[in-house]
């Protein structure tokens, strides 16, 4: 039991990575407090699995609703989030309305996705990964993917942001967009790439999630309030932060499910963010970001 | 002029209200009462949201912890009214709660997931003791003591009409007085209001105990109203939709809130959209007009009003 505990929590923790990479990354880079993030990840495997009924092959499926995703990320970043934030001047106040804006959409995304779909549950149905047997228990190759990609998803951003130019700019963007401007950083465009990488992310959480468990209209706000959670745990805009809190996460949701039940999952998780918020305010890992 | 054009303003108002139950049928009755129970709630959280400038907005929470326990104290306290005043009590527990959260977590953006996490988790936490509080069949409640009397919608109309414009005028009343400008000015600059010596902890603290038991009455009204109580009615849909009531009708002044309710209640009805579409129709006026018209809809017609009324004044001295 304890090895099953440890499989599923160890997979978990890949997706919650995952999906909170997103929000850590939108919220580290621009302050951007996106809430729609999980909708927008959850409308790209909607539109894979849609494809994939329709027996399309499978890497034009994925590829269909990894663009979705992008596209629908990248739009709601320019047309919702940014006026939303600039029309209060930014700061504290423009990202609580920023929140609103993407609460409302996130409230929003399930009816949308209803009408368009015409289903309220999709099962993702990609070709078999095979089964492993890993300490006595068994481990399905879907699983050993999602903690692969979240590994490789913190390690290769740590490569991007200490080694290349792309990469410093966006480290300067992070720490002051004001005076990135100045010397001529195009933020804006830093802004739209970091959106579309989000949306990307939350796609393949999204995805892992649908073809391990099952994706339902609830499961995107399920991935954001997820995603911000790990975030605020971690520490606004902390990579690391973000990592050790799905961990965490992971861990306690496994065990809980195993050992009391699944309904008592997110009531655990919100006493583990009161705690850690009362304990630690600024998060487990704070960063220096300046506002 | 104007001050006659506000006295006809309000009894035209307060004739509809007091007319409601001889003149429509128990569906208008019903609804009205909604909209009443939708002005409190809208209210509440425009004083402690956008006067007091608290990020405190799990107003589904608030409410239904309310509803619940006097819907679950209904099964051994036989006099409603009892039930309902420890209901809202409680929610003045709910208020403090939320206080010490938002006194030791730093940050709006912190504090609103904390909401956000509360608003989603209830009904997880309404489904998971489901031998207290029936999950998602949820609690038939009874209406208002003596229950033969308040068994028709008409005579229920009445309470909710009653306690509801009791509670808006003591609201008006608080946000009058010398705590409302003060906690106004906390709201506005908590920094300049502790500069000029305001003990800014002490009236935070009176606001998170005055202002979420007016959100638990409203919460145990419409439970007692309806006579039923279930976790579809807390939904996050509700928490926001207040919110945005005030970015509707205008968040700086007191009718604002009001206007937005009627708004918000009136329009979803008025082009016969279906409740999952209801919520998105509101939250996209609401994002327009906060954008476009931060003043709202109540200000524009202020603003409309005070236009008018010169040249009506002007006119009549000329003829």
């Amino acid at each position: 039991m304890v090895y099953d505990i440890m499989i599923t929590a160890l997979s978990l923790a890949g997706i919650y990575f995952l999906i909170s990479f997103g929000v850590t990354l939108l919220y580290g880079v621009g302050g951007f407090p996106n809430l729609a993030i999980g909708p927008i990840g959850l409308t790209g495997a909607y539109v894979t699995c849609s494809a994939l009924r329709a027996n399309l092959n499978v890497g034009v499926c994925l590829f269909l609703g990894l663009g979705t995703a992008v596209l629908v990320g990248v739009l709601i970043q320019k047309f919702v989030v940014e006026p939303l934030f600039n029309s209060l001047g930014g700061g504290d106040r423009g990202r609580i309305f920023v929140i609103y804006g993407t609460f409302g959409l996130c409230l929003l995304f399930p009816a949308i996705l209803q009408n368009v779909f015409k289903t309220t549950m999709m099962n993702v149905r990609l070709p078999s990964l095979g089964i492993y047997k890993i300490l006595h228990t068994s481990i399905t190759g879907y699983q050993l993917l999602s903690i692969g990609i979240a590994l490789a998803l913190f390690v290769v951003p740590h490569f991007i942001f200490t080694r290349t130019k792309g990469g410093t700019k966006v480290r300067g963007v992070t720490q002051n967009a004001f005076l990135s401007r100045l010397i001529g950083v195009n933020v804006l465009r830093i802004y739209t790439v970091t959106a579309g990488i989000a949306a990307a992310t939350a796609y393949i959480g999204a995805i892992l999630w649908g073809e391990i468990f099952s994706l339902e209209l609830g499961s995107g706000t399920m991935f954001t309030l997820y995603g911000f959670m790990i975030s605020v745990m971690g520490g606004l805009g902390s990579i690391y932060g973000a990592l050790l809190v799905s961990i965490i996460l992971g861990l306690s949701t496994s065990a809980t499910s195993f050992l009391i039940g699944g309904v008592f999952e997110h009531i655990i998780t919100t006493l583990i963010l009161i705690l850690v918020l009362i304990f630690a305010p600024r998060g487990l890992i704070p960063t220096k970001r300046e506002v | 002029m104007k001050d006659r054009l506000k006295w006809i303003l309000g009894i035209l108002v307060a004739a509809f209200l007091l007319l409601t139950p001889f003149l429509f049928s128990d569906f208008i009755n019903y609804l009205v009462a909604t909209l009443l129970i939708n002005m409190l709630f809208a209210t509440a959280t425009w004083a402690i949201f956008h006067q007091a400038g608290q990020a405190l907005f799990a107003i589904a929470v608030i409410g239904g912890i309310s509803g619940y326990i006097s819907a679950m104290l209904n099964e051994t306290i036989s006099n409603n009214w009892v039930t309902m005043a420890i209901g809202v009590a409680a929610s003045c527990g709910v208020g403090m709660f939320f206080y010490v959260v938002a006194a030791r977590v730093r940050g709006h953006i912190q504090f609103a997931t904390v909401n956000l996490a509360f608003i989603f988790v209830f009904r997880y936490f309404l489904v998971a003791f489901t031998n207290v509080t029936k999950g998602i069949d949820g609690i038939k409640v009874k209406y208002f003591t003596p229950e033969s009397f308040f068994s028709t919608i008409p005579h229920r109309y009445w309470v909710v009409l009653l306690i509801t414009v009791g509670s808006l005028a003591l609201i008006y009343w608080i946000m009058k007085s010398r705590f409302g400008k003060i906690i106004t000015l906390i709201g506005r600059n908590t920094d300049l209001a502790a500069s000029v010596g305001i003990n800014t902890r002490k009236y935070l603290i009176y606001s998170y105990l005055i202002f979420p038991p007016f959100i638990g009455l409203a919460g145990v009204l419409y439970s007692h109203f309806l006579g039923f109580i279930s976790p579809d009615t807390w939904n996050p849909d509700l928490s926001l939709i207040m919110i945005f009531c005030s970015l509707i009708g205008g968040s700086t002044m007191f009718v604002g809130p009001i206007v937005g309710a009627i708004i918000a209640t009136g329009i979803p009805l008025y082009f016969d959209v279906t409740a999952e579409f209801r919520f998105g129709i509101v939250g996209i006026l609401a994002i327009l007009i906060f954008v476009f018209k931060p003043e709202g809809v109540a200000g524009l017609l202020g603003r409309l009003f005070h236009s008018t009324a010169p040249k009506i004044e002007r006119k009549g001295a000329a003829g």
